[in-house]
């Protein structure tokens, strides 16, 4: 896999975590006996996330332009990712990346599933396991954001004999609607 | 040097799709033996809870959803604006009131799996095979209808039921967009799919052995998908002449791309590789190609006697062929229980029992 030219820009993530007494807990630690330890049981705890990520806002990579994408004064370039699928074949590319995708409030928890749980019918008293619970943000929103699919012939636009063909280009912005948890648990065998 | 052509949804999808094996198709290694038998059942089970999504272009909320760089077949551009495209639980009525659903059931989630290529046999033996799966059927007394009131009642993704505090598991899903084709008017087109399951779908994707003469990502594709209603329509811009609508009422479609002894490669032509027939070139580098092993291939040194009955051949050949054809698994089903045009019933359509012994698909360049 070839990475060219992609650069995070920025990467601000704000992390509120409920351990805001950690510290005067340093201080004072003891030991713990086995009959104290016997009586700690897991807790249900969680984060929010909130930052945005951005690629390419300016700059992008060497001979962006090769594939026809304008790289010049005031245009940004996008960030190129190249992978093959078959010993000395071509590159499944997803080409001139960029743009920024912002959220606020995606939470990180976990989570006791039990028969009190909604929604789920009979299948949560079934489950009654613990899961990681990923909550989509409450905003989610593109800023400029952009992408093309395509194939092409070798990794870098640089490279000889270097032929690409554009499959599509997707162009997103604004607010978009995403609701709802992502449940993550590991199978049984 | 940029090429841009037209080309079909399926080569959109299978990129799509293809967007997922790239990270593993470069480092990919055969594993031993011994890593093998440490490979064990056990995944990541997911369930989306309390789900939807949607996004359109609408500018007067400064939200863009376009889709560029295809061409008609006269070259010249096309621009899809996407007006709306939803994913969300039954009763959305066609995205207008998006409700919630439940991906997935918490006993029988969509799941991310290492798996032992012994049990798929055939070219995954003795691989480790990764696979991205959605619920799993199950049997058919134990599962719902796929349709409802069907016959198939393998599917495990059920209708809401508020008095059974079920949110439901089938989806609405819909894309409707603005086609502006070169100088053409602009029309709409959309697609709904209503109470949707995919019981029963996966991807599996497999490597080769260093001594395989060829060096490739492989794998099988099975796609299921059951909806009451599927309507596709093409409007004038401004919606005042819709009466084209087809819609699919009861629609089936059980798809099996590859299987263990005809798997499917996926890859672009490199520097130097070429398309040829009839001795002309059509295709050259930098285009996809999706190729299904030949049947014939798939088995050394000899295929079946001219007679077909097996009386020359060994038996493991003829049992062989006799499963290939026998076999359920390897056949494709699309099955619509009426098909309506402008809202004239033309009846039910079959496509049962199809089997894919051969495909070599490559895409080439309009211009």
């Amino acid at each position: 896999m070839a990475i060219q030219g992609n650069s995070i820009r920025r990467f601000m993530v704000t992390a509120v975590v409920a351990l805001g007494c950690a510290s005067n807990a340093v201080a004072e630690m003891e030991s713990m006996s086995d009959q104290d330890l016997s009586g700690v049981s897991g807790q249900y705890g969680g984060m929010s996330l909130s930052g945005d990520v951005t690629f390419n806002e300016s700059g992008g990579p060497l001979k962006g332009e090769a594939v026809g994408f304008d790289c010049g004064e005031g245009e940004r370039c996008g960030a190129r990712i190249a992978a093959q699928l078959n010993q000395g074949g071509g590159w499944i590319v997803l080409d001139d990346l960029q743009g920024t995708f912002e959220f606020m409030g995606l939470t990180l928890a976990t989570r006791l599933i039990t028969g009190d749980d909604t929604g789920f019918g009979g299948d949560a008293g079934d489950f009654n396991r613990e899961v990681i619970e990923i909550g989509l943000p409450e905003t989610a929103r593109f800023t400029d954001f952009s992408y093309t699919m395509a194939t092409s012939s070798t990794a870098r636009p640089g490279d000889s004999d270097f032929r690409q063909v554009d499959r599509l280009t997707v162009e997103m912005g604004g607010d978009m609607t995403l609701d709802g948890n992502a449940l993550i648990f590991p199978t049984e065998p | 040097m940029t090429d841009r052509t037209l080309k079909t949804s399926m080569s959109l999808m299978m990129l799509l799709l293809a967007g997922v094996p790239s990270a593993w198709a470069s480092g990919m290694e055969p594993m031993s033996n011994r890593e093998m038998a440490d490979v064990r059942g056990q995944g990541v089970g997911i369930v989306m809870e309390d789900f939807r999504f949607a996004h359109g272009h609408d500018p007067a909320n400064n939200q863009t959803f376009r889709l560029s760089g295809i061409t008609n077949q006269a070259g010249e551009d096309v621009e899809v604006l996407v007006d709306q495209l939803y994913i969300g639980g039954a009763g959305s009525q066609r995205g207008e009131s998006l409700q919630t659903v439940n991906l997935g059931r918490l006993t029988n989630p969509f799941g991310i799996d290492l798996v032992d290529g012994d049990g798929i046999g055939g070219d995954a033996a003795g691989k480790a095979v990764f696979e991205y799966a959605a619920p799993e059927k199950v049997a058919q007394a134990e599962g719902v209808a796929c349709l409802p009131g069907g016959a198939d009642t393998g599917c495990v993704s059920r209708a809401p039921n508020a008095d059974q505090n079920i949110r439901g598991e089938r989806m609405d899903l819909g894309f409707e967009t603005t086609v502006h084709s070169g100088t053409a008017v602009a029309k709409s087109v959309n697609i709904h799919a209503e109470k949707a399951v995919v019981d029963g779908s996966f991807i599996q994707l497999w490597g080769a052995t260093s001594d395989d003469s060829r060096q490739q990502l492989r794998g099988r594709i099975q796609t299921n998908f059951y909806t009451p209603s599927l309507t596709v329509s093409a409007c004038e811009q401004g919606g005042t002449n819709c009466n084209t609508e087809i819609a699919f009422n009861d629609f089936m479609m059980e798809l099996a791309l590859g299987n263990e002894h005809q798997p499917l490669f996926m890859g672009v032509l490199g520097v130097g590789q070429e398309v040829k027939t009839d001795g002309k070139t059509v295709a050259g580098p930098g285009n996809f190609r999706l190729e299904l092993k030949a049947i014939n291939n798939a088995r050394s040194p000899t295929p079946i006697n001219d007679a077909g009955d097996g009386s020359s051949d060994d038996n493991a050949t003829y049992d062989f062929y006799s499963d290939y054809y026998t076999n359920d698994e390897y056949r494709s089903d699309i099955e619509v229980g009426s098909l309506e045009v402008g809202g004239q019933d033309m009846g039910s359509t079959r496509m049962k029992g199809m089997l894919f012994q051969k495909l070599d698909v490559t895409t080439r360049s309009l211009d």
